[in-house]
């Protein structure tokens, strides 16, 4: 599904080239569940940026469902993000001035999925969410855990093929982080690929294939046990 | 979709109360001040629309090649020769404004304003509405035809047509009967009538007044005005072929009499220099008001640029989201400006409301009443909306493709900073708001110092402690009031004129060039008694001035200006005869203004009569006015007990002449404060802001040892350069645009550096107390609080 060759990326200061990623080979086939692992500074975010369409690599090829990505036209990435690939972040960011139902329903109307469809999809999945209640309150009136529920909730709305996670449970006390994690987890069941960078060993752990990242080089690349 | 955008737009104008507060309010303000000005100027273009066929009627103008007077004044024959004669006349007919007409009601004669003589054909040539009888409803000589308004007033709720009324015409008692009731006039039309009348009355009047007994038929009669309604498409060049035609033949090849063709369109703006007793508008006050406009919503449109891309940062995370969620340039684009357009819209009922609340002030300044037309409300709501939205959708465009363009990982990383390029140009606009504001200030000032100047300025004669008595009209009784008053010791003369000083009117006379009688020159002529002369303080050259001792000054004594000197090539001018009614040159004055400031010293001939005093000056004892005031009533009462006693002071006849001048400084000068006060919302907002997202770097500089004046400094610096680049550009066109309009003067002002210098002290006075107490503020935050923030 995605395939990642000689990836580099790297700022050029005035006379001095600082890589954050170099020669990053990578193959996640449908249906993995892969966390990223490494120190602050490795370029876990920018490798997930990259893999996401929000960042280019400065060079190396990127397929992404076999298409050449590297090569994809701005307006072809926004349908990918319509679509196919949905986001979930450390800080949760979800819109403050809509509520959590306007916020679910948000990739929806880029999408241009019609008034009532919409209702029926934000409903079903608030319901599944356990959310129904807390679909008027806004992002403010809810904690962290309940934040990052809408987050994942809105990620996967549109059915995508990938989702990619910063850092989900980063802000947020183990137990919350837990159940996160056991959603991800269970979507991953329902056959959704997903990817997530994290510091947390114990969260690696929910997925099927941990990648380690230091200095820009992939050091490691195991399935979970 | 858009009530996804209509969601976040109002949350986020409701958390950010203070920003959606001030842009509201600059935006409201700046559309009400627009919306009065655009009243004003829709009204003033909508003269003469209420005629649906107006690209076809014209009114014929007369210039004499002579004086050089274009003048509406044609003669009665005219009308019906062309409609003979020219075969793209479809309609022709003359009208003459007809003066002491009355009906009588109730026993009572009660004085008609707008009495119209005039024939049937009039119906055509405009299209007024009769209600009732039409065709040939004036053919008869004693016919009238009412408006509704009269109408109602004589016969009310009753049908008039048919009925008699009793009227009184040329000092005559006539009976009329009522032919027909046309629709009132719309207000914004140069053509007014409360009744029609037949052209009989008129023609009457001419004859019983003016030696020439024929004014039906003399070419030479111009007390008429023609107007004419033509074929569709008029050949122009044609009629004005026909025209010199018909001039050659009826004036023969010397008299320089050029009928042309004016449509009615321009009838209202484009009649500045045509003698007409016809209501003008003037075009180029309404350009200026216009400019005025089109400035202050610049500044509104500036004002909402900057705020919302400042405050905008708050709103990058949200784009940055709806982008991860699949949102493109273009829906996000979409979304602010649409957020731009309800914000505009949310204000037009304030600003409506504002400009409801401003209108009576308007009026006293613009000294017209701003009347709200039926016909013209669909124009008002489409320019007021289309304004709105254009307001919106301008200062959308910047905001929207700047936010559109930002980067989803910088936006997501939290690592937007308020970027170079985006506050230079932040700054620019800034500084394009005080170029603007700058520039009212000193165009205020240059407008001011032109009009204390042109109330000030010696025009060669007394120029104070003198006042003007309105005889109304011109009677035998002036000599005996002039001998009254002048007994009075505070007074110190006292003397008769055709005109009060400086003249509002002038008469041209076509004089023979002197040794050459086919050439003509004009020279402007003015008709003073013995004493006026004396009186005005107007000072002799050479010679002498009228004096009753030579008793025969009357008949062929004249004096001549400097000017006139020069123009008829005299040397040694005294006793020179000229040729006017046979005379002599009795002594020559030194120019004085003539006009106000705006026109050049004309040629002048002065002649003494008796029997053109309108205006008696008086020349009293400086600070006795209130003693004389009094006496002078009291004599005019002996002589014209009915007559309301009318006068005023040379300055305040000044104050009147130059109203125009001081009505615009007042209206530039609010304009300038109006600008201020919106710039200044503006920049409140904005140095609060800069403050709020330079928090760190203040409590970053304060860590590193800066002292609280270090940052106040900072920030005063950066804002002082505004002031002074702002302050600089604003010179060029300020004196450029102020030049052209002071050329509408012949005499005028230099315009002063220290001008400039004070628009720069006042904006830098606004600009940097909110500078200072806002970074006065940030200064003071404590820097373990500042860094907190990440």
């Amino acid at each position: 599904m995605i395939k990642l060759k000689n990836i580099d990326k790297y700022y050029d200061a005035k006379f001095q080239r600082t890589f954050i990623l170099k020669g990053v080979d990578l193959d996640v086939k449908q249906g993995e569940f892969v966390t990223i692992m490494g120190p602050s500074g490795a370029g876990k975010s920018t490798l997930l940026n990259i893999i996401g369409l929000l960042d280019e690599p400065n060079a190396g090829d990127y397929y992404f469902l076999d298409e050449p990505a590297h090569k994809i036209k701005e307006k072809q990435k926004v349908q990918y993000h319509r679509s196919h690939i949905g986001f979930i972040f450390q800080a949760f960011h979800l819109i403050d001035e809509l509520n959590v139902y306007e916020n679910i329903e948000t990739p929806l109307v880029y999408r241009g999925v019609k008034g009532k469809e919409r209702k029926a999809m934000v409903a079903d999945l608030l319901d599944r969410f356990n959310m129904v209640a807390k679909k008027d309150l806004f992002p403010n009136q809810l904690s962290g855990g309940q934040q990052q529920l809408v987050g994942i909730a809105r990620a996967i709305i549109g059915n995508p093929k990938l989702l990619l996670a910063d850092e989900p449970t980063g802000n947020l006390h183990s137990e919350q982080g837990e159940m996160i994690m056991r959603l991800l987890k269970k979507l991953n069941e329902e056959g959704m690929t997903i990817i997530q960078v994290t510091h947390n060993e114990d969260f690696a752990q929910y997925g099927t294939r941990i990648v380690k990242l230091v200095d820009g080089l992939i050091e490691e690349d195991l399935p979970v046990q | 979709m858009f009530k996804n955008y209509l969601a976040s737009a109002l949350r986020f104008l409701q958390r950010n109360k203070l920003f959606a507060g001030i842009n509201i309010m600059g935006l409201s303000f700046a559309l009400a001040a627009s919306f009065i000005i655009l009243l004003f100027v829709i009204n003033e273009l909508s003269y003469n629309t209420c005629f649906k066929d107006r690209k076809q009627v014209y009114r014929v103008l007369n210039y004499n090649d002579e004086v050089k007077v274009t003048d509406e004044g044609t003669p009665y024959i005219l009308a019906e020769n062309l409609k003979d004669e020219f075969p793209q006349v479809k309609y022709a007919t003359s009208t003459k404004l007809m003066r002491g007409f009355s009906i009588k009601l109730n026993e009572e004669f009660i004085p008609i304003d707008k009495v119209i003589g005039t024939d049937s054909e009039i119906f055509n040539v405009f299209d007024i509405v009769v209600v009732g009888q039409q065709g040939y409803i004036l053919d008869e000589p004693n016919s009238i035809v009412l408006s509704q308004e009269q109408a109602q007033k004589f016969f009310p709720d009753k049908d008039p047509v048919g009925k008699d009324l009793v009227v009184q015409v040329n000092d005559k008692e006539e009976v009329f009967v009522v032919k027909g009731v046309f629709k009132n006039i719309p207000v914004n039309s140069t053509f007014q009538a409360d009744c029609f009348i037949h052209s009989k009355w008129p023609l009457e009047w001419i004859n019983g007044r003016i030696k020439d007994r024929n004014a039906e038929t003399n070419w030479r009669s111009f007390y008429w005005q023609t107007w004419l309604f033509l074929d569709k498409n008029p050949d122009i060049a044609l009629l004005n072929e026909q025209f010199r035609a018909l001039e050659k033949k009826v004036y023969g090849e010397e008299e320089k009499y050029d009928f042309f063709l004016q449509n009615l369109s321009d009838v209202y703006l484009g009649s500045r220099e045509v003698n007409s007793g016809l209501p003008k508008g003037n075009r180029k006050n309404i350009r200026i008001f216009s400019a005025i406009a089109v400035l202050i919503i610049i500044i509104a449109s500036l004002n909402y640029i900057i705020l919302s891309t400042a405050v905008s940062t708050g709103r990058s995370k949200e784009i940055g989201i709806r982008k991860t969620n699949g949102a493109n340039r273009q829906s996000i684009r979409k979304q602010m400006l649409t957020e731009s357009v309800i914000l505009s819209v949310l204000v037009l009922p304030v600003a409506l409301f504002l400009a409801w609340l401003g209108k009576p002030y308007a009026e006293d300044l613009f000294q017209t009443k701003l009347l709200i037309f039926k016909s013209n409300i669909a124009i008002y709501v489409t320019v007021y909306v289309v304004l709105t939205m254009f307001i919106g959708v301008v200062s959308g465009l910047y905001t929207s493709s700047f936010l559109s363009k930002l980067n989803v990982i910088c936006i997501l990383n939290n690592s937007v900073r308020t970027g170079k390029r985006k506050s230079r140009i932040r700054f620019a606009l800034i500084v394009v708001q005080l170029i603007i504001f700058c520039s009212f200030v000193s165009s205020t000032l240059i407008i001011r110092s032109q009009y204390k100047f042109a109330l000030s300025k010696n025009p060669g004669y007394n120029n104070e402690n003198v006042l003007f008595v309105d005889m109304g009209k011109n009677s035998p009784d002036s000599k005996v009031f002039i001998n009254n008053i002048k007994a009075y010791p505070n007074i110190i003369s006292a003397g008769g004129a055709i005109d009060a000083l400086p003249m509002t009117g002038f008469w041209p006379y076509p004089m023979e060039f002197p040794g050459d009688k086919t050439k003509k020159v004009p020279i402007e002529l003015l008709a003073v008694d013995y004493d006026f002369v004396e009186t005005m303080g107007i000072q002799i050259l050479e010679g002498r001035s009228f004096s009753r001792e030579f008793g025969s000054d009357e008949e062929n004594s004249y004096l001549l200006n400097e000017k006139a000197v020069e123009l008829l090539g005299l040397t040694n001018p005294i006793g020179k005869k000229i040729d006017v009614v046979e005379g002599t040159v009795i002594g020559v004055v030194k120019d004085f203004n003539l006009h106000s400031f705006h026109r050049d010293i004309p040629p002048l001939l002065i002649v003494a009569s008796d029997g053109f005093v309108m205006q008696v000056a008086v020349h009293y004892k400086p600070g006795t006015l209130v003693n004389i005031l009094p006496l002078i009533k009291a004599e005019w009462e002996k002589i014209a007990p009915d007559q309301p006693f009318k006068y005023k002071t040379i300055d305040e006849f000044k104050k009147e002449i130059y109203s125009e001048e001081r009505n615009l400084s007042v209206i530039i000068s609010i304009s300038s404060l109006f600008s201020l006060l919106v710039a200044s919302f503006g920049l409140f907002g904005l140095t609060l802001f800069m403050v709020k997202t330079q928090t760190k770097e203040i409590g970053v500089k304060k860590v590193l040892g800066s002292t609280e004046r270090g940052i106040v400094l900072f920030f005063l610096r950066k804002n002082f350069v505004m002031v002074i680049i702002a302050s600089i550009l604003s010179v060029p066109p300020t004196i450029f645009i102020m030049n052209r309009w002071l050329s509408n003067f012949s005499f005028k002002t230099n315009i002063e550096w220290w001008i400039f210098a004070f628009a720069f002290i006042v904006a830098a006075f606004v600009v940097l107390p909110t500078v200072v107490y806002h970074s006065y503020r940030a200064s003071r935050i404590n820097p373990v609080e500042a860094l907190k923030y990440e």
